[in-house]
């Protein structure tokens, strides 16, 4: 499945759809300049990765190819690269048993005035008793070195209020009165919870000092590859606090797995576990940290997460590509059937001799294993309309799997 | 002479088109599973309001699918894309404008962003003249990342926390960030949607049990989005930041520029008849 060449790639690869104009009834296959400093393709390597056969887990996707073609803004700076996302986070969750709540739990508040949110775990698929687990804010109570604290809430909402916005089932919030300041506190439920009761507290400190800077480097991933992120807590000023963190991956099914974390220079890797039962099409995911510090005696707690996907490598564009009037052809390797859209911006040239993107066009078939050579196919109404004149140039062309909603490459 | 009977044939020409043109429009309704939206997410008040702007107001329909799922779902985009498709089919509709309300922005941007997925979106896509996104929820909550936390399956029990729907999943803002960098349109260096996809953008809930405002479309709803905003920015309607609303497409308003009494839009206020809302939409379309 490998091919190396007469490849010519780069990281402003573009295909050059016709040296002289769209309008011409035969094209030169060969590709000449064009006049724009970038990379020309007429074949695209094969990269160093295997295609995998994966079953099919819908049997409700269009199998009709569909060609579409829209108008885009040259004023719109797209960008096609594969991004990265930071979370950040001024709170932290843990769970706990109605047994812990009753005997009290230890909270740690760096910020004056926190938000403390109690939710009731329900069995999955038996909602029929989640209000019974809510807690009634009026029997929570917060000490402090054991010491019962007396208006200790400037704010307490009920469950019967977050049920209204249909938001927060099964929940109670009290807010902490300012004057409490910072420090360690004890949480205690005076009301009687069933023993075995699981409880998520929630405490969200809103405009803190110290957040949790949780970057990850991209959202995209091909299944094998590194995963690398950064998480930092920093304050205001950007001055990071010294900490522990525990690095786990919630998978799509749900499972949580925790990770072991290797650390380069600035930024930690992962792998993920081996045998990923993923048949949840587009769901994601996530990486969650705990982290811990200590800022002038007091502890901060931040709990962070972000979401990414990891793809498995079903098919890809590999070979020559075949320029045409009205289109350009793929080959398309497709180890496991499905449906696949090739997608491209097309450029024209303006008075000025500048490239800009006026086109967006994709071509979508449902495709058995195999190669196949497919079409980008574009839209002549859009191309006269543009204003823009040859020469023209397919860039960002993507492969997505539909089927299995996942991004296979980026060109 | 001649130009005047250039001018004759041009305005027979708009006549006929202006008459042959059916201009219709749907009601797209938030998060859950609908089934009679008419009454249960939108109000008849509201409906009713907002469809004399047609002109033959019978040309409208109120969606109602199961937007519990996650968006690119048959039971999602794929019901929403068929009753469409019966709409323009069965009225001869030719201009389409799409109303949508809070994760219904991102259904509808789901099918304009992905016209190949399925052979219904291009012809939905070429009758629609704009989307009008009610308080869209384009990057996300920060309350739906609240809701998922501790959601994990544990395979004994499988306890859950809160409301198990894949469509609070999607709209986690991690979750909306991907799904916009990679099968969304419309948002900060993404291509434009084919479409204009104009916000309506909520910033604050008033919940002042003094002011008659607050009782706009519930009290009660108020006191509980006013809480929630604990967990949001400052410019909020309860439920999204403005950020989020304001994330995709463009702005076509945030609530005090036009309300009545330069009233803030709560997310439960932004899909009723709440301080002139229905008939500022209504003289736009």
């Amino acid at each position: 499945m490998k091919n190396n060449k007469n490849v010519v790639m780069g990281a402003s690869l573009s295909v050059l759809l016709l040296s002289s104009s769209l309008h011409a009834n035969s094209l030169a296959i060969g590709l000449k300049d064009n006049g724009f400093k970038q990379a020309k393709l007429s074949e695209i390597a094969v990269e160093d990765y295997d295609l995998v056969n994966v079953d099919l887990m819908s049997s409700s996707i269009e199998r009709q190819s569909v060609h579409f073609s829209q108008a885009i803004s040259s004023a719109n700076k797209v960008a096609f690269k594969n991004q990265g996302y930071t979370d950040i986070s001024d709170e932290y969750w843990f769970e706990v048993t109605g047994r812990e709540l009753m005997a009290g739990v230890a909270v740690a508040i760096s910020q004056p005035g926190a938000l403390i949110r109690l939710s009731g775990k329900s069995v999955k698929n038996d909602m029929r008793n989640m209000q019974q687990h809510a807690i009634e804010p009026e029997f929570v109570s917060l000490l402090k070195a054991g010491v019962t604290l007396k208006s200790a809430f400037s704010q307490k909402v009920t469950a019967e209020q977050f049920a209204t916005a249909n938001i927060f089932p099964n929940s109670s919030a009290l807010q902490l009165n300012k004057t409490l300041g910072a420090g360690k506190f004890t949480l205690k439920v005076e009301q009687l919870l069933e023993e075995d009761q699981r409880y998520m507290v929630n405490v969200k400190e809103k405009n803190a000092e110290h957040k949790l800077h949780l970057t990850i480097d991209k959202q995209s991933y091909r299944a094998g590859q590194d995963i690398l992120f950064n998480s930092k807590l920093l304050s205001r000023q950007g001055h990071a606090l010294l900490g522990t963190q525990k690095v786990s991956v919630k998978l799509p099914n749900g499972e949580v797995n925790a990770l072991e974390v290797v650390k380069l220079d600035n930024q930690f890797k992962i792998t993920l576990p081996q045998h990923v039962n993923d048949q949840n099409t587009g769901q994601l995911y996530e990486l969650l940290i705990v982290t811990e510090a200590q800022s002038q005696g007091v502890t901060v707690k931040r709990n962070g997460k972000v979401a990414f996907a990891v793809n498995r490598p079903t098919a890809r564009l590999e070979g020559k590509v075949d320029h045409k009037a009205d289109s350009v052809a793929f080959n398309v390797n497709v180890a496991s059937e499905g449906r696949y859209e090739i997608s491209g911006i097309v450029y024209g040239t303006n008075q000025q001799g500048d490239a800009v993107p006026f086109m967006l066009s994709r071509s979508a078939y449902y495709l058995p294993v195999g190669i196949h050579q497919r079409k980008l196919a574009f839209d002549q109404t859009i191309i006269d309309n543009s204003g823009l004149q040859a020469p023209y140039t397919v860039k960002s062309v993507q492969l997505m799997d539909q089927s299995r909603l996942a991004l296979l490459q980026q060109l | 002479m001649v130009r005047r009977i250039i001018s004759m044939v041009m305005l027979s020409v708009v006549m006929s088109w202006s008459v042959n043109a059916a201009q219709g429009i749907a009601f797209i309704h938030g998060t859950g599973k609908q089934t009679d939206a008419y009454n249960d997410y939108w109000t008849g008040d509201f409906v009713n309001s907002v469809r004399l702007g047609l002109s033959n107001s019978s040309l409208y329909a109120v969606v109602n699918c199961d937007f519990d799922q996650f968006m690119w779902k048959s039971e999602a985009a794929g019901c929403l894309a068929e009753q469409l498709t019966t709409f323009i089919q069965q009225k001869n509709i030719t201009d389409l404008v799409l109303l949508t309300h809070s994760n219904g922005g991102n259904i509808v941007r789901w099918i304009m962003s992905n016209p190949t997925y399925d052979n219904r979106y291009p012809n939905i896509i070429s009758k629609t003249t704009k989307v009008i996104a009610l308080a869209p929820s384009s990057l996300g909550t920060p309350l739906a990342d609240t809701v998922k936390q501790g959601n994990v399956f544990e395979t004994s029990l499988g306890w859950l926390l809160g409301y198990d729907s894949d469509a609070v999943s999607q709209q986690q803002t991690s979750w909306m960030a991907y799904y916009n960098q990679h099968w969304l349109q419309g948002t900060v260096n993404r291509p434009n949607l084919p479409i204009l996809f104009k916000a309506v953008v909520g910033s604050d809930v008033d919940s002042a049990i003094w002011d008659g405002d607050s009782y706009c479309a519930g009290y009660q709803y108020q006191v509980a989005l006013e809480t929630t905003q604990n967990w949001l920015d400052s410019c909020s309607d309860g439920f999204l930041n403005c950020s989020s609303q304001r994330g995709a497409g463009v702005e076509w308003f945030t609530d005090k520029q036009r309300t009545k009494g330069r009233e803030p839009l709560s997310h439960q206020q932004s899909r009723r008849d709440c301080f002139n809302l229905d008939t500022i939409i209504r003289n736009d379309i």
